[in-house]
């Protein structure tokens, strides 16, 4: 090996060669996951530009899905790698060099004089660079672009009536201080749990059904604290009355129907306060001597505001109040109730009624029935050809005997053959 | 391990290599590439089947051959009464010493250089006498083997029209010729050439360029010609690829060649490198010599014929088929432009 010179040469030309080739079978692999990556991650991208959600790592995570596109599509492309044999092959190839640098990388010969001339490759760009420029375009295209947020444009704005009743009724139980405010605050808890959801959701089945069984159950509360409260009020009416003249059949009724009204106020739904109670607790008809008659008409006049209170505030006779439009469609209370239908108007822009569900239109009347519609059905027996099927044939018999001049003979022909006998036909 | 050639001993041969060629152009005028095929067919140890229409030289060629090569040459015309023992020899009853014996009369198979005329003309029978003095280089008469001189070479030619009353060769006879090789007719200029400096009649005086032993040490020089394993891997993806679904060029092929196709094709390779003087065949030596070696042994089927494509035209649709070097190219990279 006279000239190391000239080896030293082609070994670099040969490495620029190999490492031109890998780059490029790494890229042909690369490529298609680099689109992958860039499609998912602009989707993803555009998906939380709309929710104004744009998480901290979703960049980092973009690198990381590169990167690991990378490391894929390097050992999915290792086989494919040239070596330096190969290297010195491409040269031999397209310089016309007779495979002189394989024989001389084996030992066999010298390695030619220096020469310039590529490898006879270039880069296709439409395979190399634009699938890039591509990747590039659709991510900044997805984080610039402007998307609008998405917006709720039918969200009622008006809350259920049931839940509107029920808190006008918990404002006024408050107001009154009659009844438990432990119980009280519980119910308003679970009100506060329902108008808490979205307002999309309100006026869901499971919402409505849950706001009107709270509404039932405070207005039963309600109506048992008012019989309660008119009972004690009565008995104490009585009391105020008869006054000392009371015999002890009078004082035991009065005793009777105080006790039942205590009673079903403190075991009633909504409870009662706990100072009224004491208070009510505390009147013996048998002692009631010892009260004034000032005492006893002011515990009677506050027994006749509560009264006065809860059937003036709550509007009992009033649950059908129905905010847009509610109960007042063809619903009609059933389960499937809601806003109701839409209003039929005129309108430049069509109705957005929040629905993601697709339902089909059933058509009932026979008349305008569609193509493809069940328009009725009809039982019968199988129309069974009850003659046994014999076809005469078997394996390498003539399909057809023939008689003189028929054709008895067919030869199908594949496309291809078919094509090769209209060329030669031509 | 094979000890190459070196540059001297291929350098040398080179030089006696193309006074031989230069010999021979002045015998056969406008056939250049059919005689450097003749002359790599010989230094490859094969036996040449030469086609053409009568006329174009072909004797002329292997006569001039001879006298260069100083090698003794013989003709046979071939003819559908031609039997076996006309070609191998018969054994003679003489009396040697007042005994009566066989003895054995060489045919005209004996010679160094053989020039089977028409030799789809003979019976098959005759044919197949052929077989194992191309194969084995030797002749068995009455079970005993007579081995033919070396260099043995038979140059058989055969007409491509007035094929009644011929017989075509077998495949298996067919596989024993290293080449076959196609005479083309001269254009104008050749024409005139040979109008000019020939007589009809006259044979051109040859004088001998290289004498048995030198073209014999020539020949042995061949197989110490390097073969790179690339070279190899094209020669045997190649062959591979004329198999039918090996390829798409294969489509119209019914039987693709067979291993004897791959070595001939890297003997032929490597006696190309050394006519060409250098010490390694190459990709180049391999798709010059592929459509003589493997034309003739591939067997096309009924489409192509229909399709009137020859042998030689699905040869040259494999070599751009099959990609000399193994690794492709990557898709992302293109042949640059010029």
């Amino acid at each position: 090996m006279n000239d190391t010179g000239a080896e030293t040469f082609w070994r670099q030309r040969a490495k620029a060669v190999v490492l031109r080739n890998n780059a490029g079978w790494w890229l042909a692999s690369f490529l298609p996951a680099l689109v992958l990556v860039s499609v998912i991650f602009a989707c993803a991208l555009l998906i939380f530009r709309q929710i104004e959600m744009v998480p901290a790592g979703f960049w980092p995570g973009f690198a990381a899905g590169v990167i690991l596109a990378a490391v894929f599509a390097w050992a999915r492309a290792k086989n494919q790698f040239f070596t330096l044999r190969d290297g010195f092959t491409r040269l031999d190839i397209s310089l016309g060099l007779h495979n002189r640098l394989t024989a001389a990388a084996a030992g066999i010969g010298e390695f030619p004089e220096k020469r310039e001339g590529g490898d006879g490759l270039s880069w296709r760009c439409t395979r190399a660079i634009l699938p890039i420029a591509g990747c590039v375009a659709l991510i900044t295209a997805a984080a610039w672009i402007p998307v609008s947020e998405r917006t709720v444009s039918a969200a009622p704005t008006a809350m259920p009536a049931a839940w509107a009743q029920t808190e006008e009724w918990l404002e006024t139980l408050e107001e009154s201080a009659l009844a438990d405010p432990e119980t009280v605050e519980e119910l308003r808890e679970k009100l506060e749990a329902l108008t808490e959801q979205p307002a999309e959701s309100w006026y869901s089945h499971s919402s409505l059904e849950a706001g009107d069984n709270l509404r039932d159950q405070t207005e039963a509360g309600i109506e048992a604290m008012q019989r309660n409260l008119e009972t004690i009020s009565t008995a104490l009416e009585a009391m105020q009355q008869i006054g000392e003249g009371a015999t002890p059949g009078d004082l035991e009724v009065m005793q009777a129907a105080l006790d039942r009204g205590i009673e079903g106020l403190e075991s009633g739904a909504l409870g009662a306060d706990r100072d009224l109670l004491a208070n009510l607790k505390g009147i013996d008809p048998s002692t009631m001597r010892s009260l004034t008659p000032g005492q006893l008409r002011a515990m009677r006049e506050r027994m006749e505001q509560g009264m006065q209170t809860l059937s003036e505030g709550p509007d009992l006779a009033g649950t059908d109040a129905s905010p847009e439009g509610e109960s007042s469609g063809s619903s009609g209370g059933q389960v499937d109730r809601g806003p109701g239908t839409s209003p039929l108007t005129l309108s430049a822009s069509e109705t957005d009624l929040n629905s993601e569900t697709t339902e089909a239109v059933r058509s009932n009347s026979l008349d305008r029935a569609l193509p493809g519609e069940v328009v009725g059905t009809v039982q019968s027996d199988h129309d069974v050809d009850s003659v046994e099927f014999n076809p005469g044939l078997s394996g390498g018999s003539a399909q057809a005997a023939g008689t003189g001049g028929d054709t008895v003979w067919r030869n199908d022909f594949t496309p291809e053959e078919q094509g090769i006998l209209k060329r030669f036909f031509k | 391990m094979i000890d190459h050639a070196t540059e001297t001993d291929v350098a040398d041969a080179s030089v006696k290599l193309n006074k031989l060629r230069t010999t021979l152009n002045t015998v056969l005028f406008g056939q250049e590439t059919l005689i450097d095929q003749v002359i790599i067919g010989l230094l490859a140890r094969g036996h040449l089947l030469l086609e053409g229409l009568p006329g174009l030289g072909k004797t002329e060629l292997v006569k001039g051959l001879a006298r260069a090569l100083h090698l003794e040459s013989k003709r046979v015309q071939f003819t559908p009464d031609l039997l076996p023992g006309d070609i191998t020899g018969n054994p003679m009853l003489q009396e040697i010493e007042g005994r009566r014996q066989f003895v054995f009369q060489p045919g005209p198979l004996f010679a160094n250089l053989v020039l089977a005329d028409e030799i789809n003309r003979a019976s098959p029978k005759t044919q197949s006498a052929l077989l194992e003095a191309m194969q084995e280089r030797r002749v068995t008469v009455m079970g005993e083997a007579h081995p033919l001189p070396d260099p043995f070479f038979v140059l058989a030619t055969q007409n491509p029209i007035e094929l009644e009353g011929t017989y075509p060769l077998p495949e298996a006879q067919l596989d024993r010729f290293l080449f076959k090789l196609s005479v083309r007719r001269n254009d104008v200029a050749v024409l005139e050439k040979i109008v000019m400096n020939r007589e009809i009649g006259v044979e051109p005086v040859v004088n001998p360029v290289l004498d048995r032993e030198e073209f014999l040490a020539i020949a042995s020089l061949t197989l110490r010609i390097f073969l790179p394993g690339v070279v190899a891997n094209y020669i045997a993806r190649l062959v591979d690829g004329t198999h039918p679904g090996a390829s798409a060029a294969a489509g119209g092929i019914k039987f693709g060649a067979s291993p004897r196709a791959a070595l001939g094709m890297a003997a032929a390779a490597r006696a190309r490198a050394l006519l060409d003087g250098r010490l390694n065949a190459s990709f180049e030596d391999v798709q010059a010599i592929a459509v003589p070696v493997l034309q003739h042994r591939i067997v096309l089927d009924y489409t192509a014929r229909i399709d009137g494509r020859s042998a030689e035209d699905v040869v040259r649709a494999i070599l751009a088929e099959v990609p000399a070097q193994d690794r492709p190219i990557p898709p992302t990279l293109q042949a640059a432009k010029a």
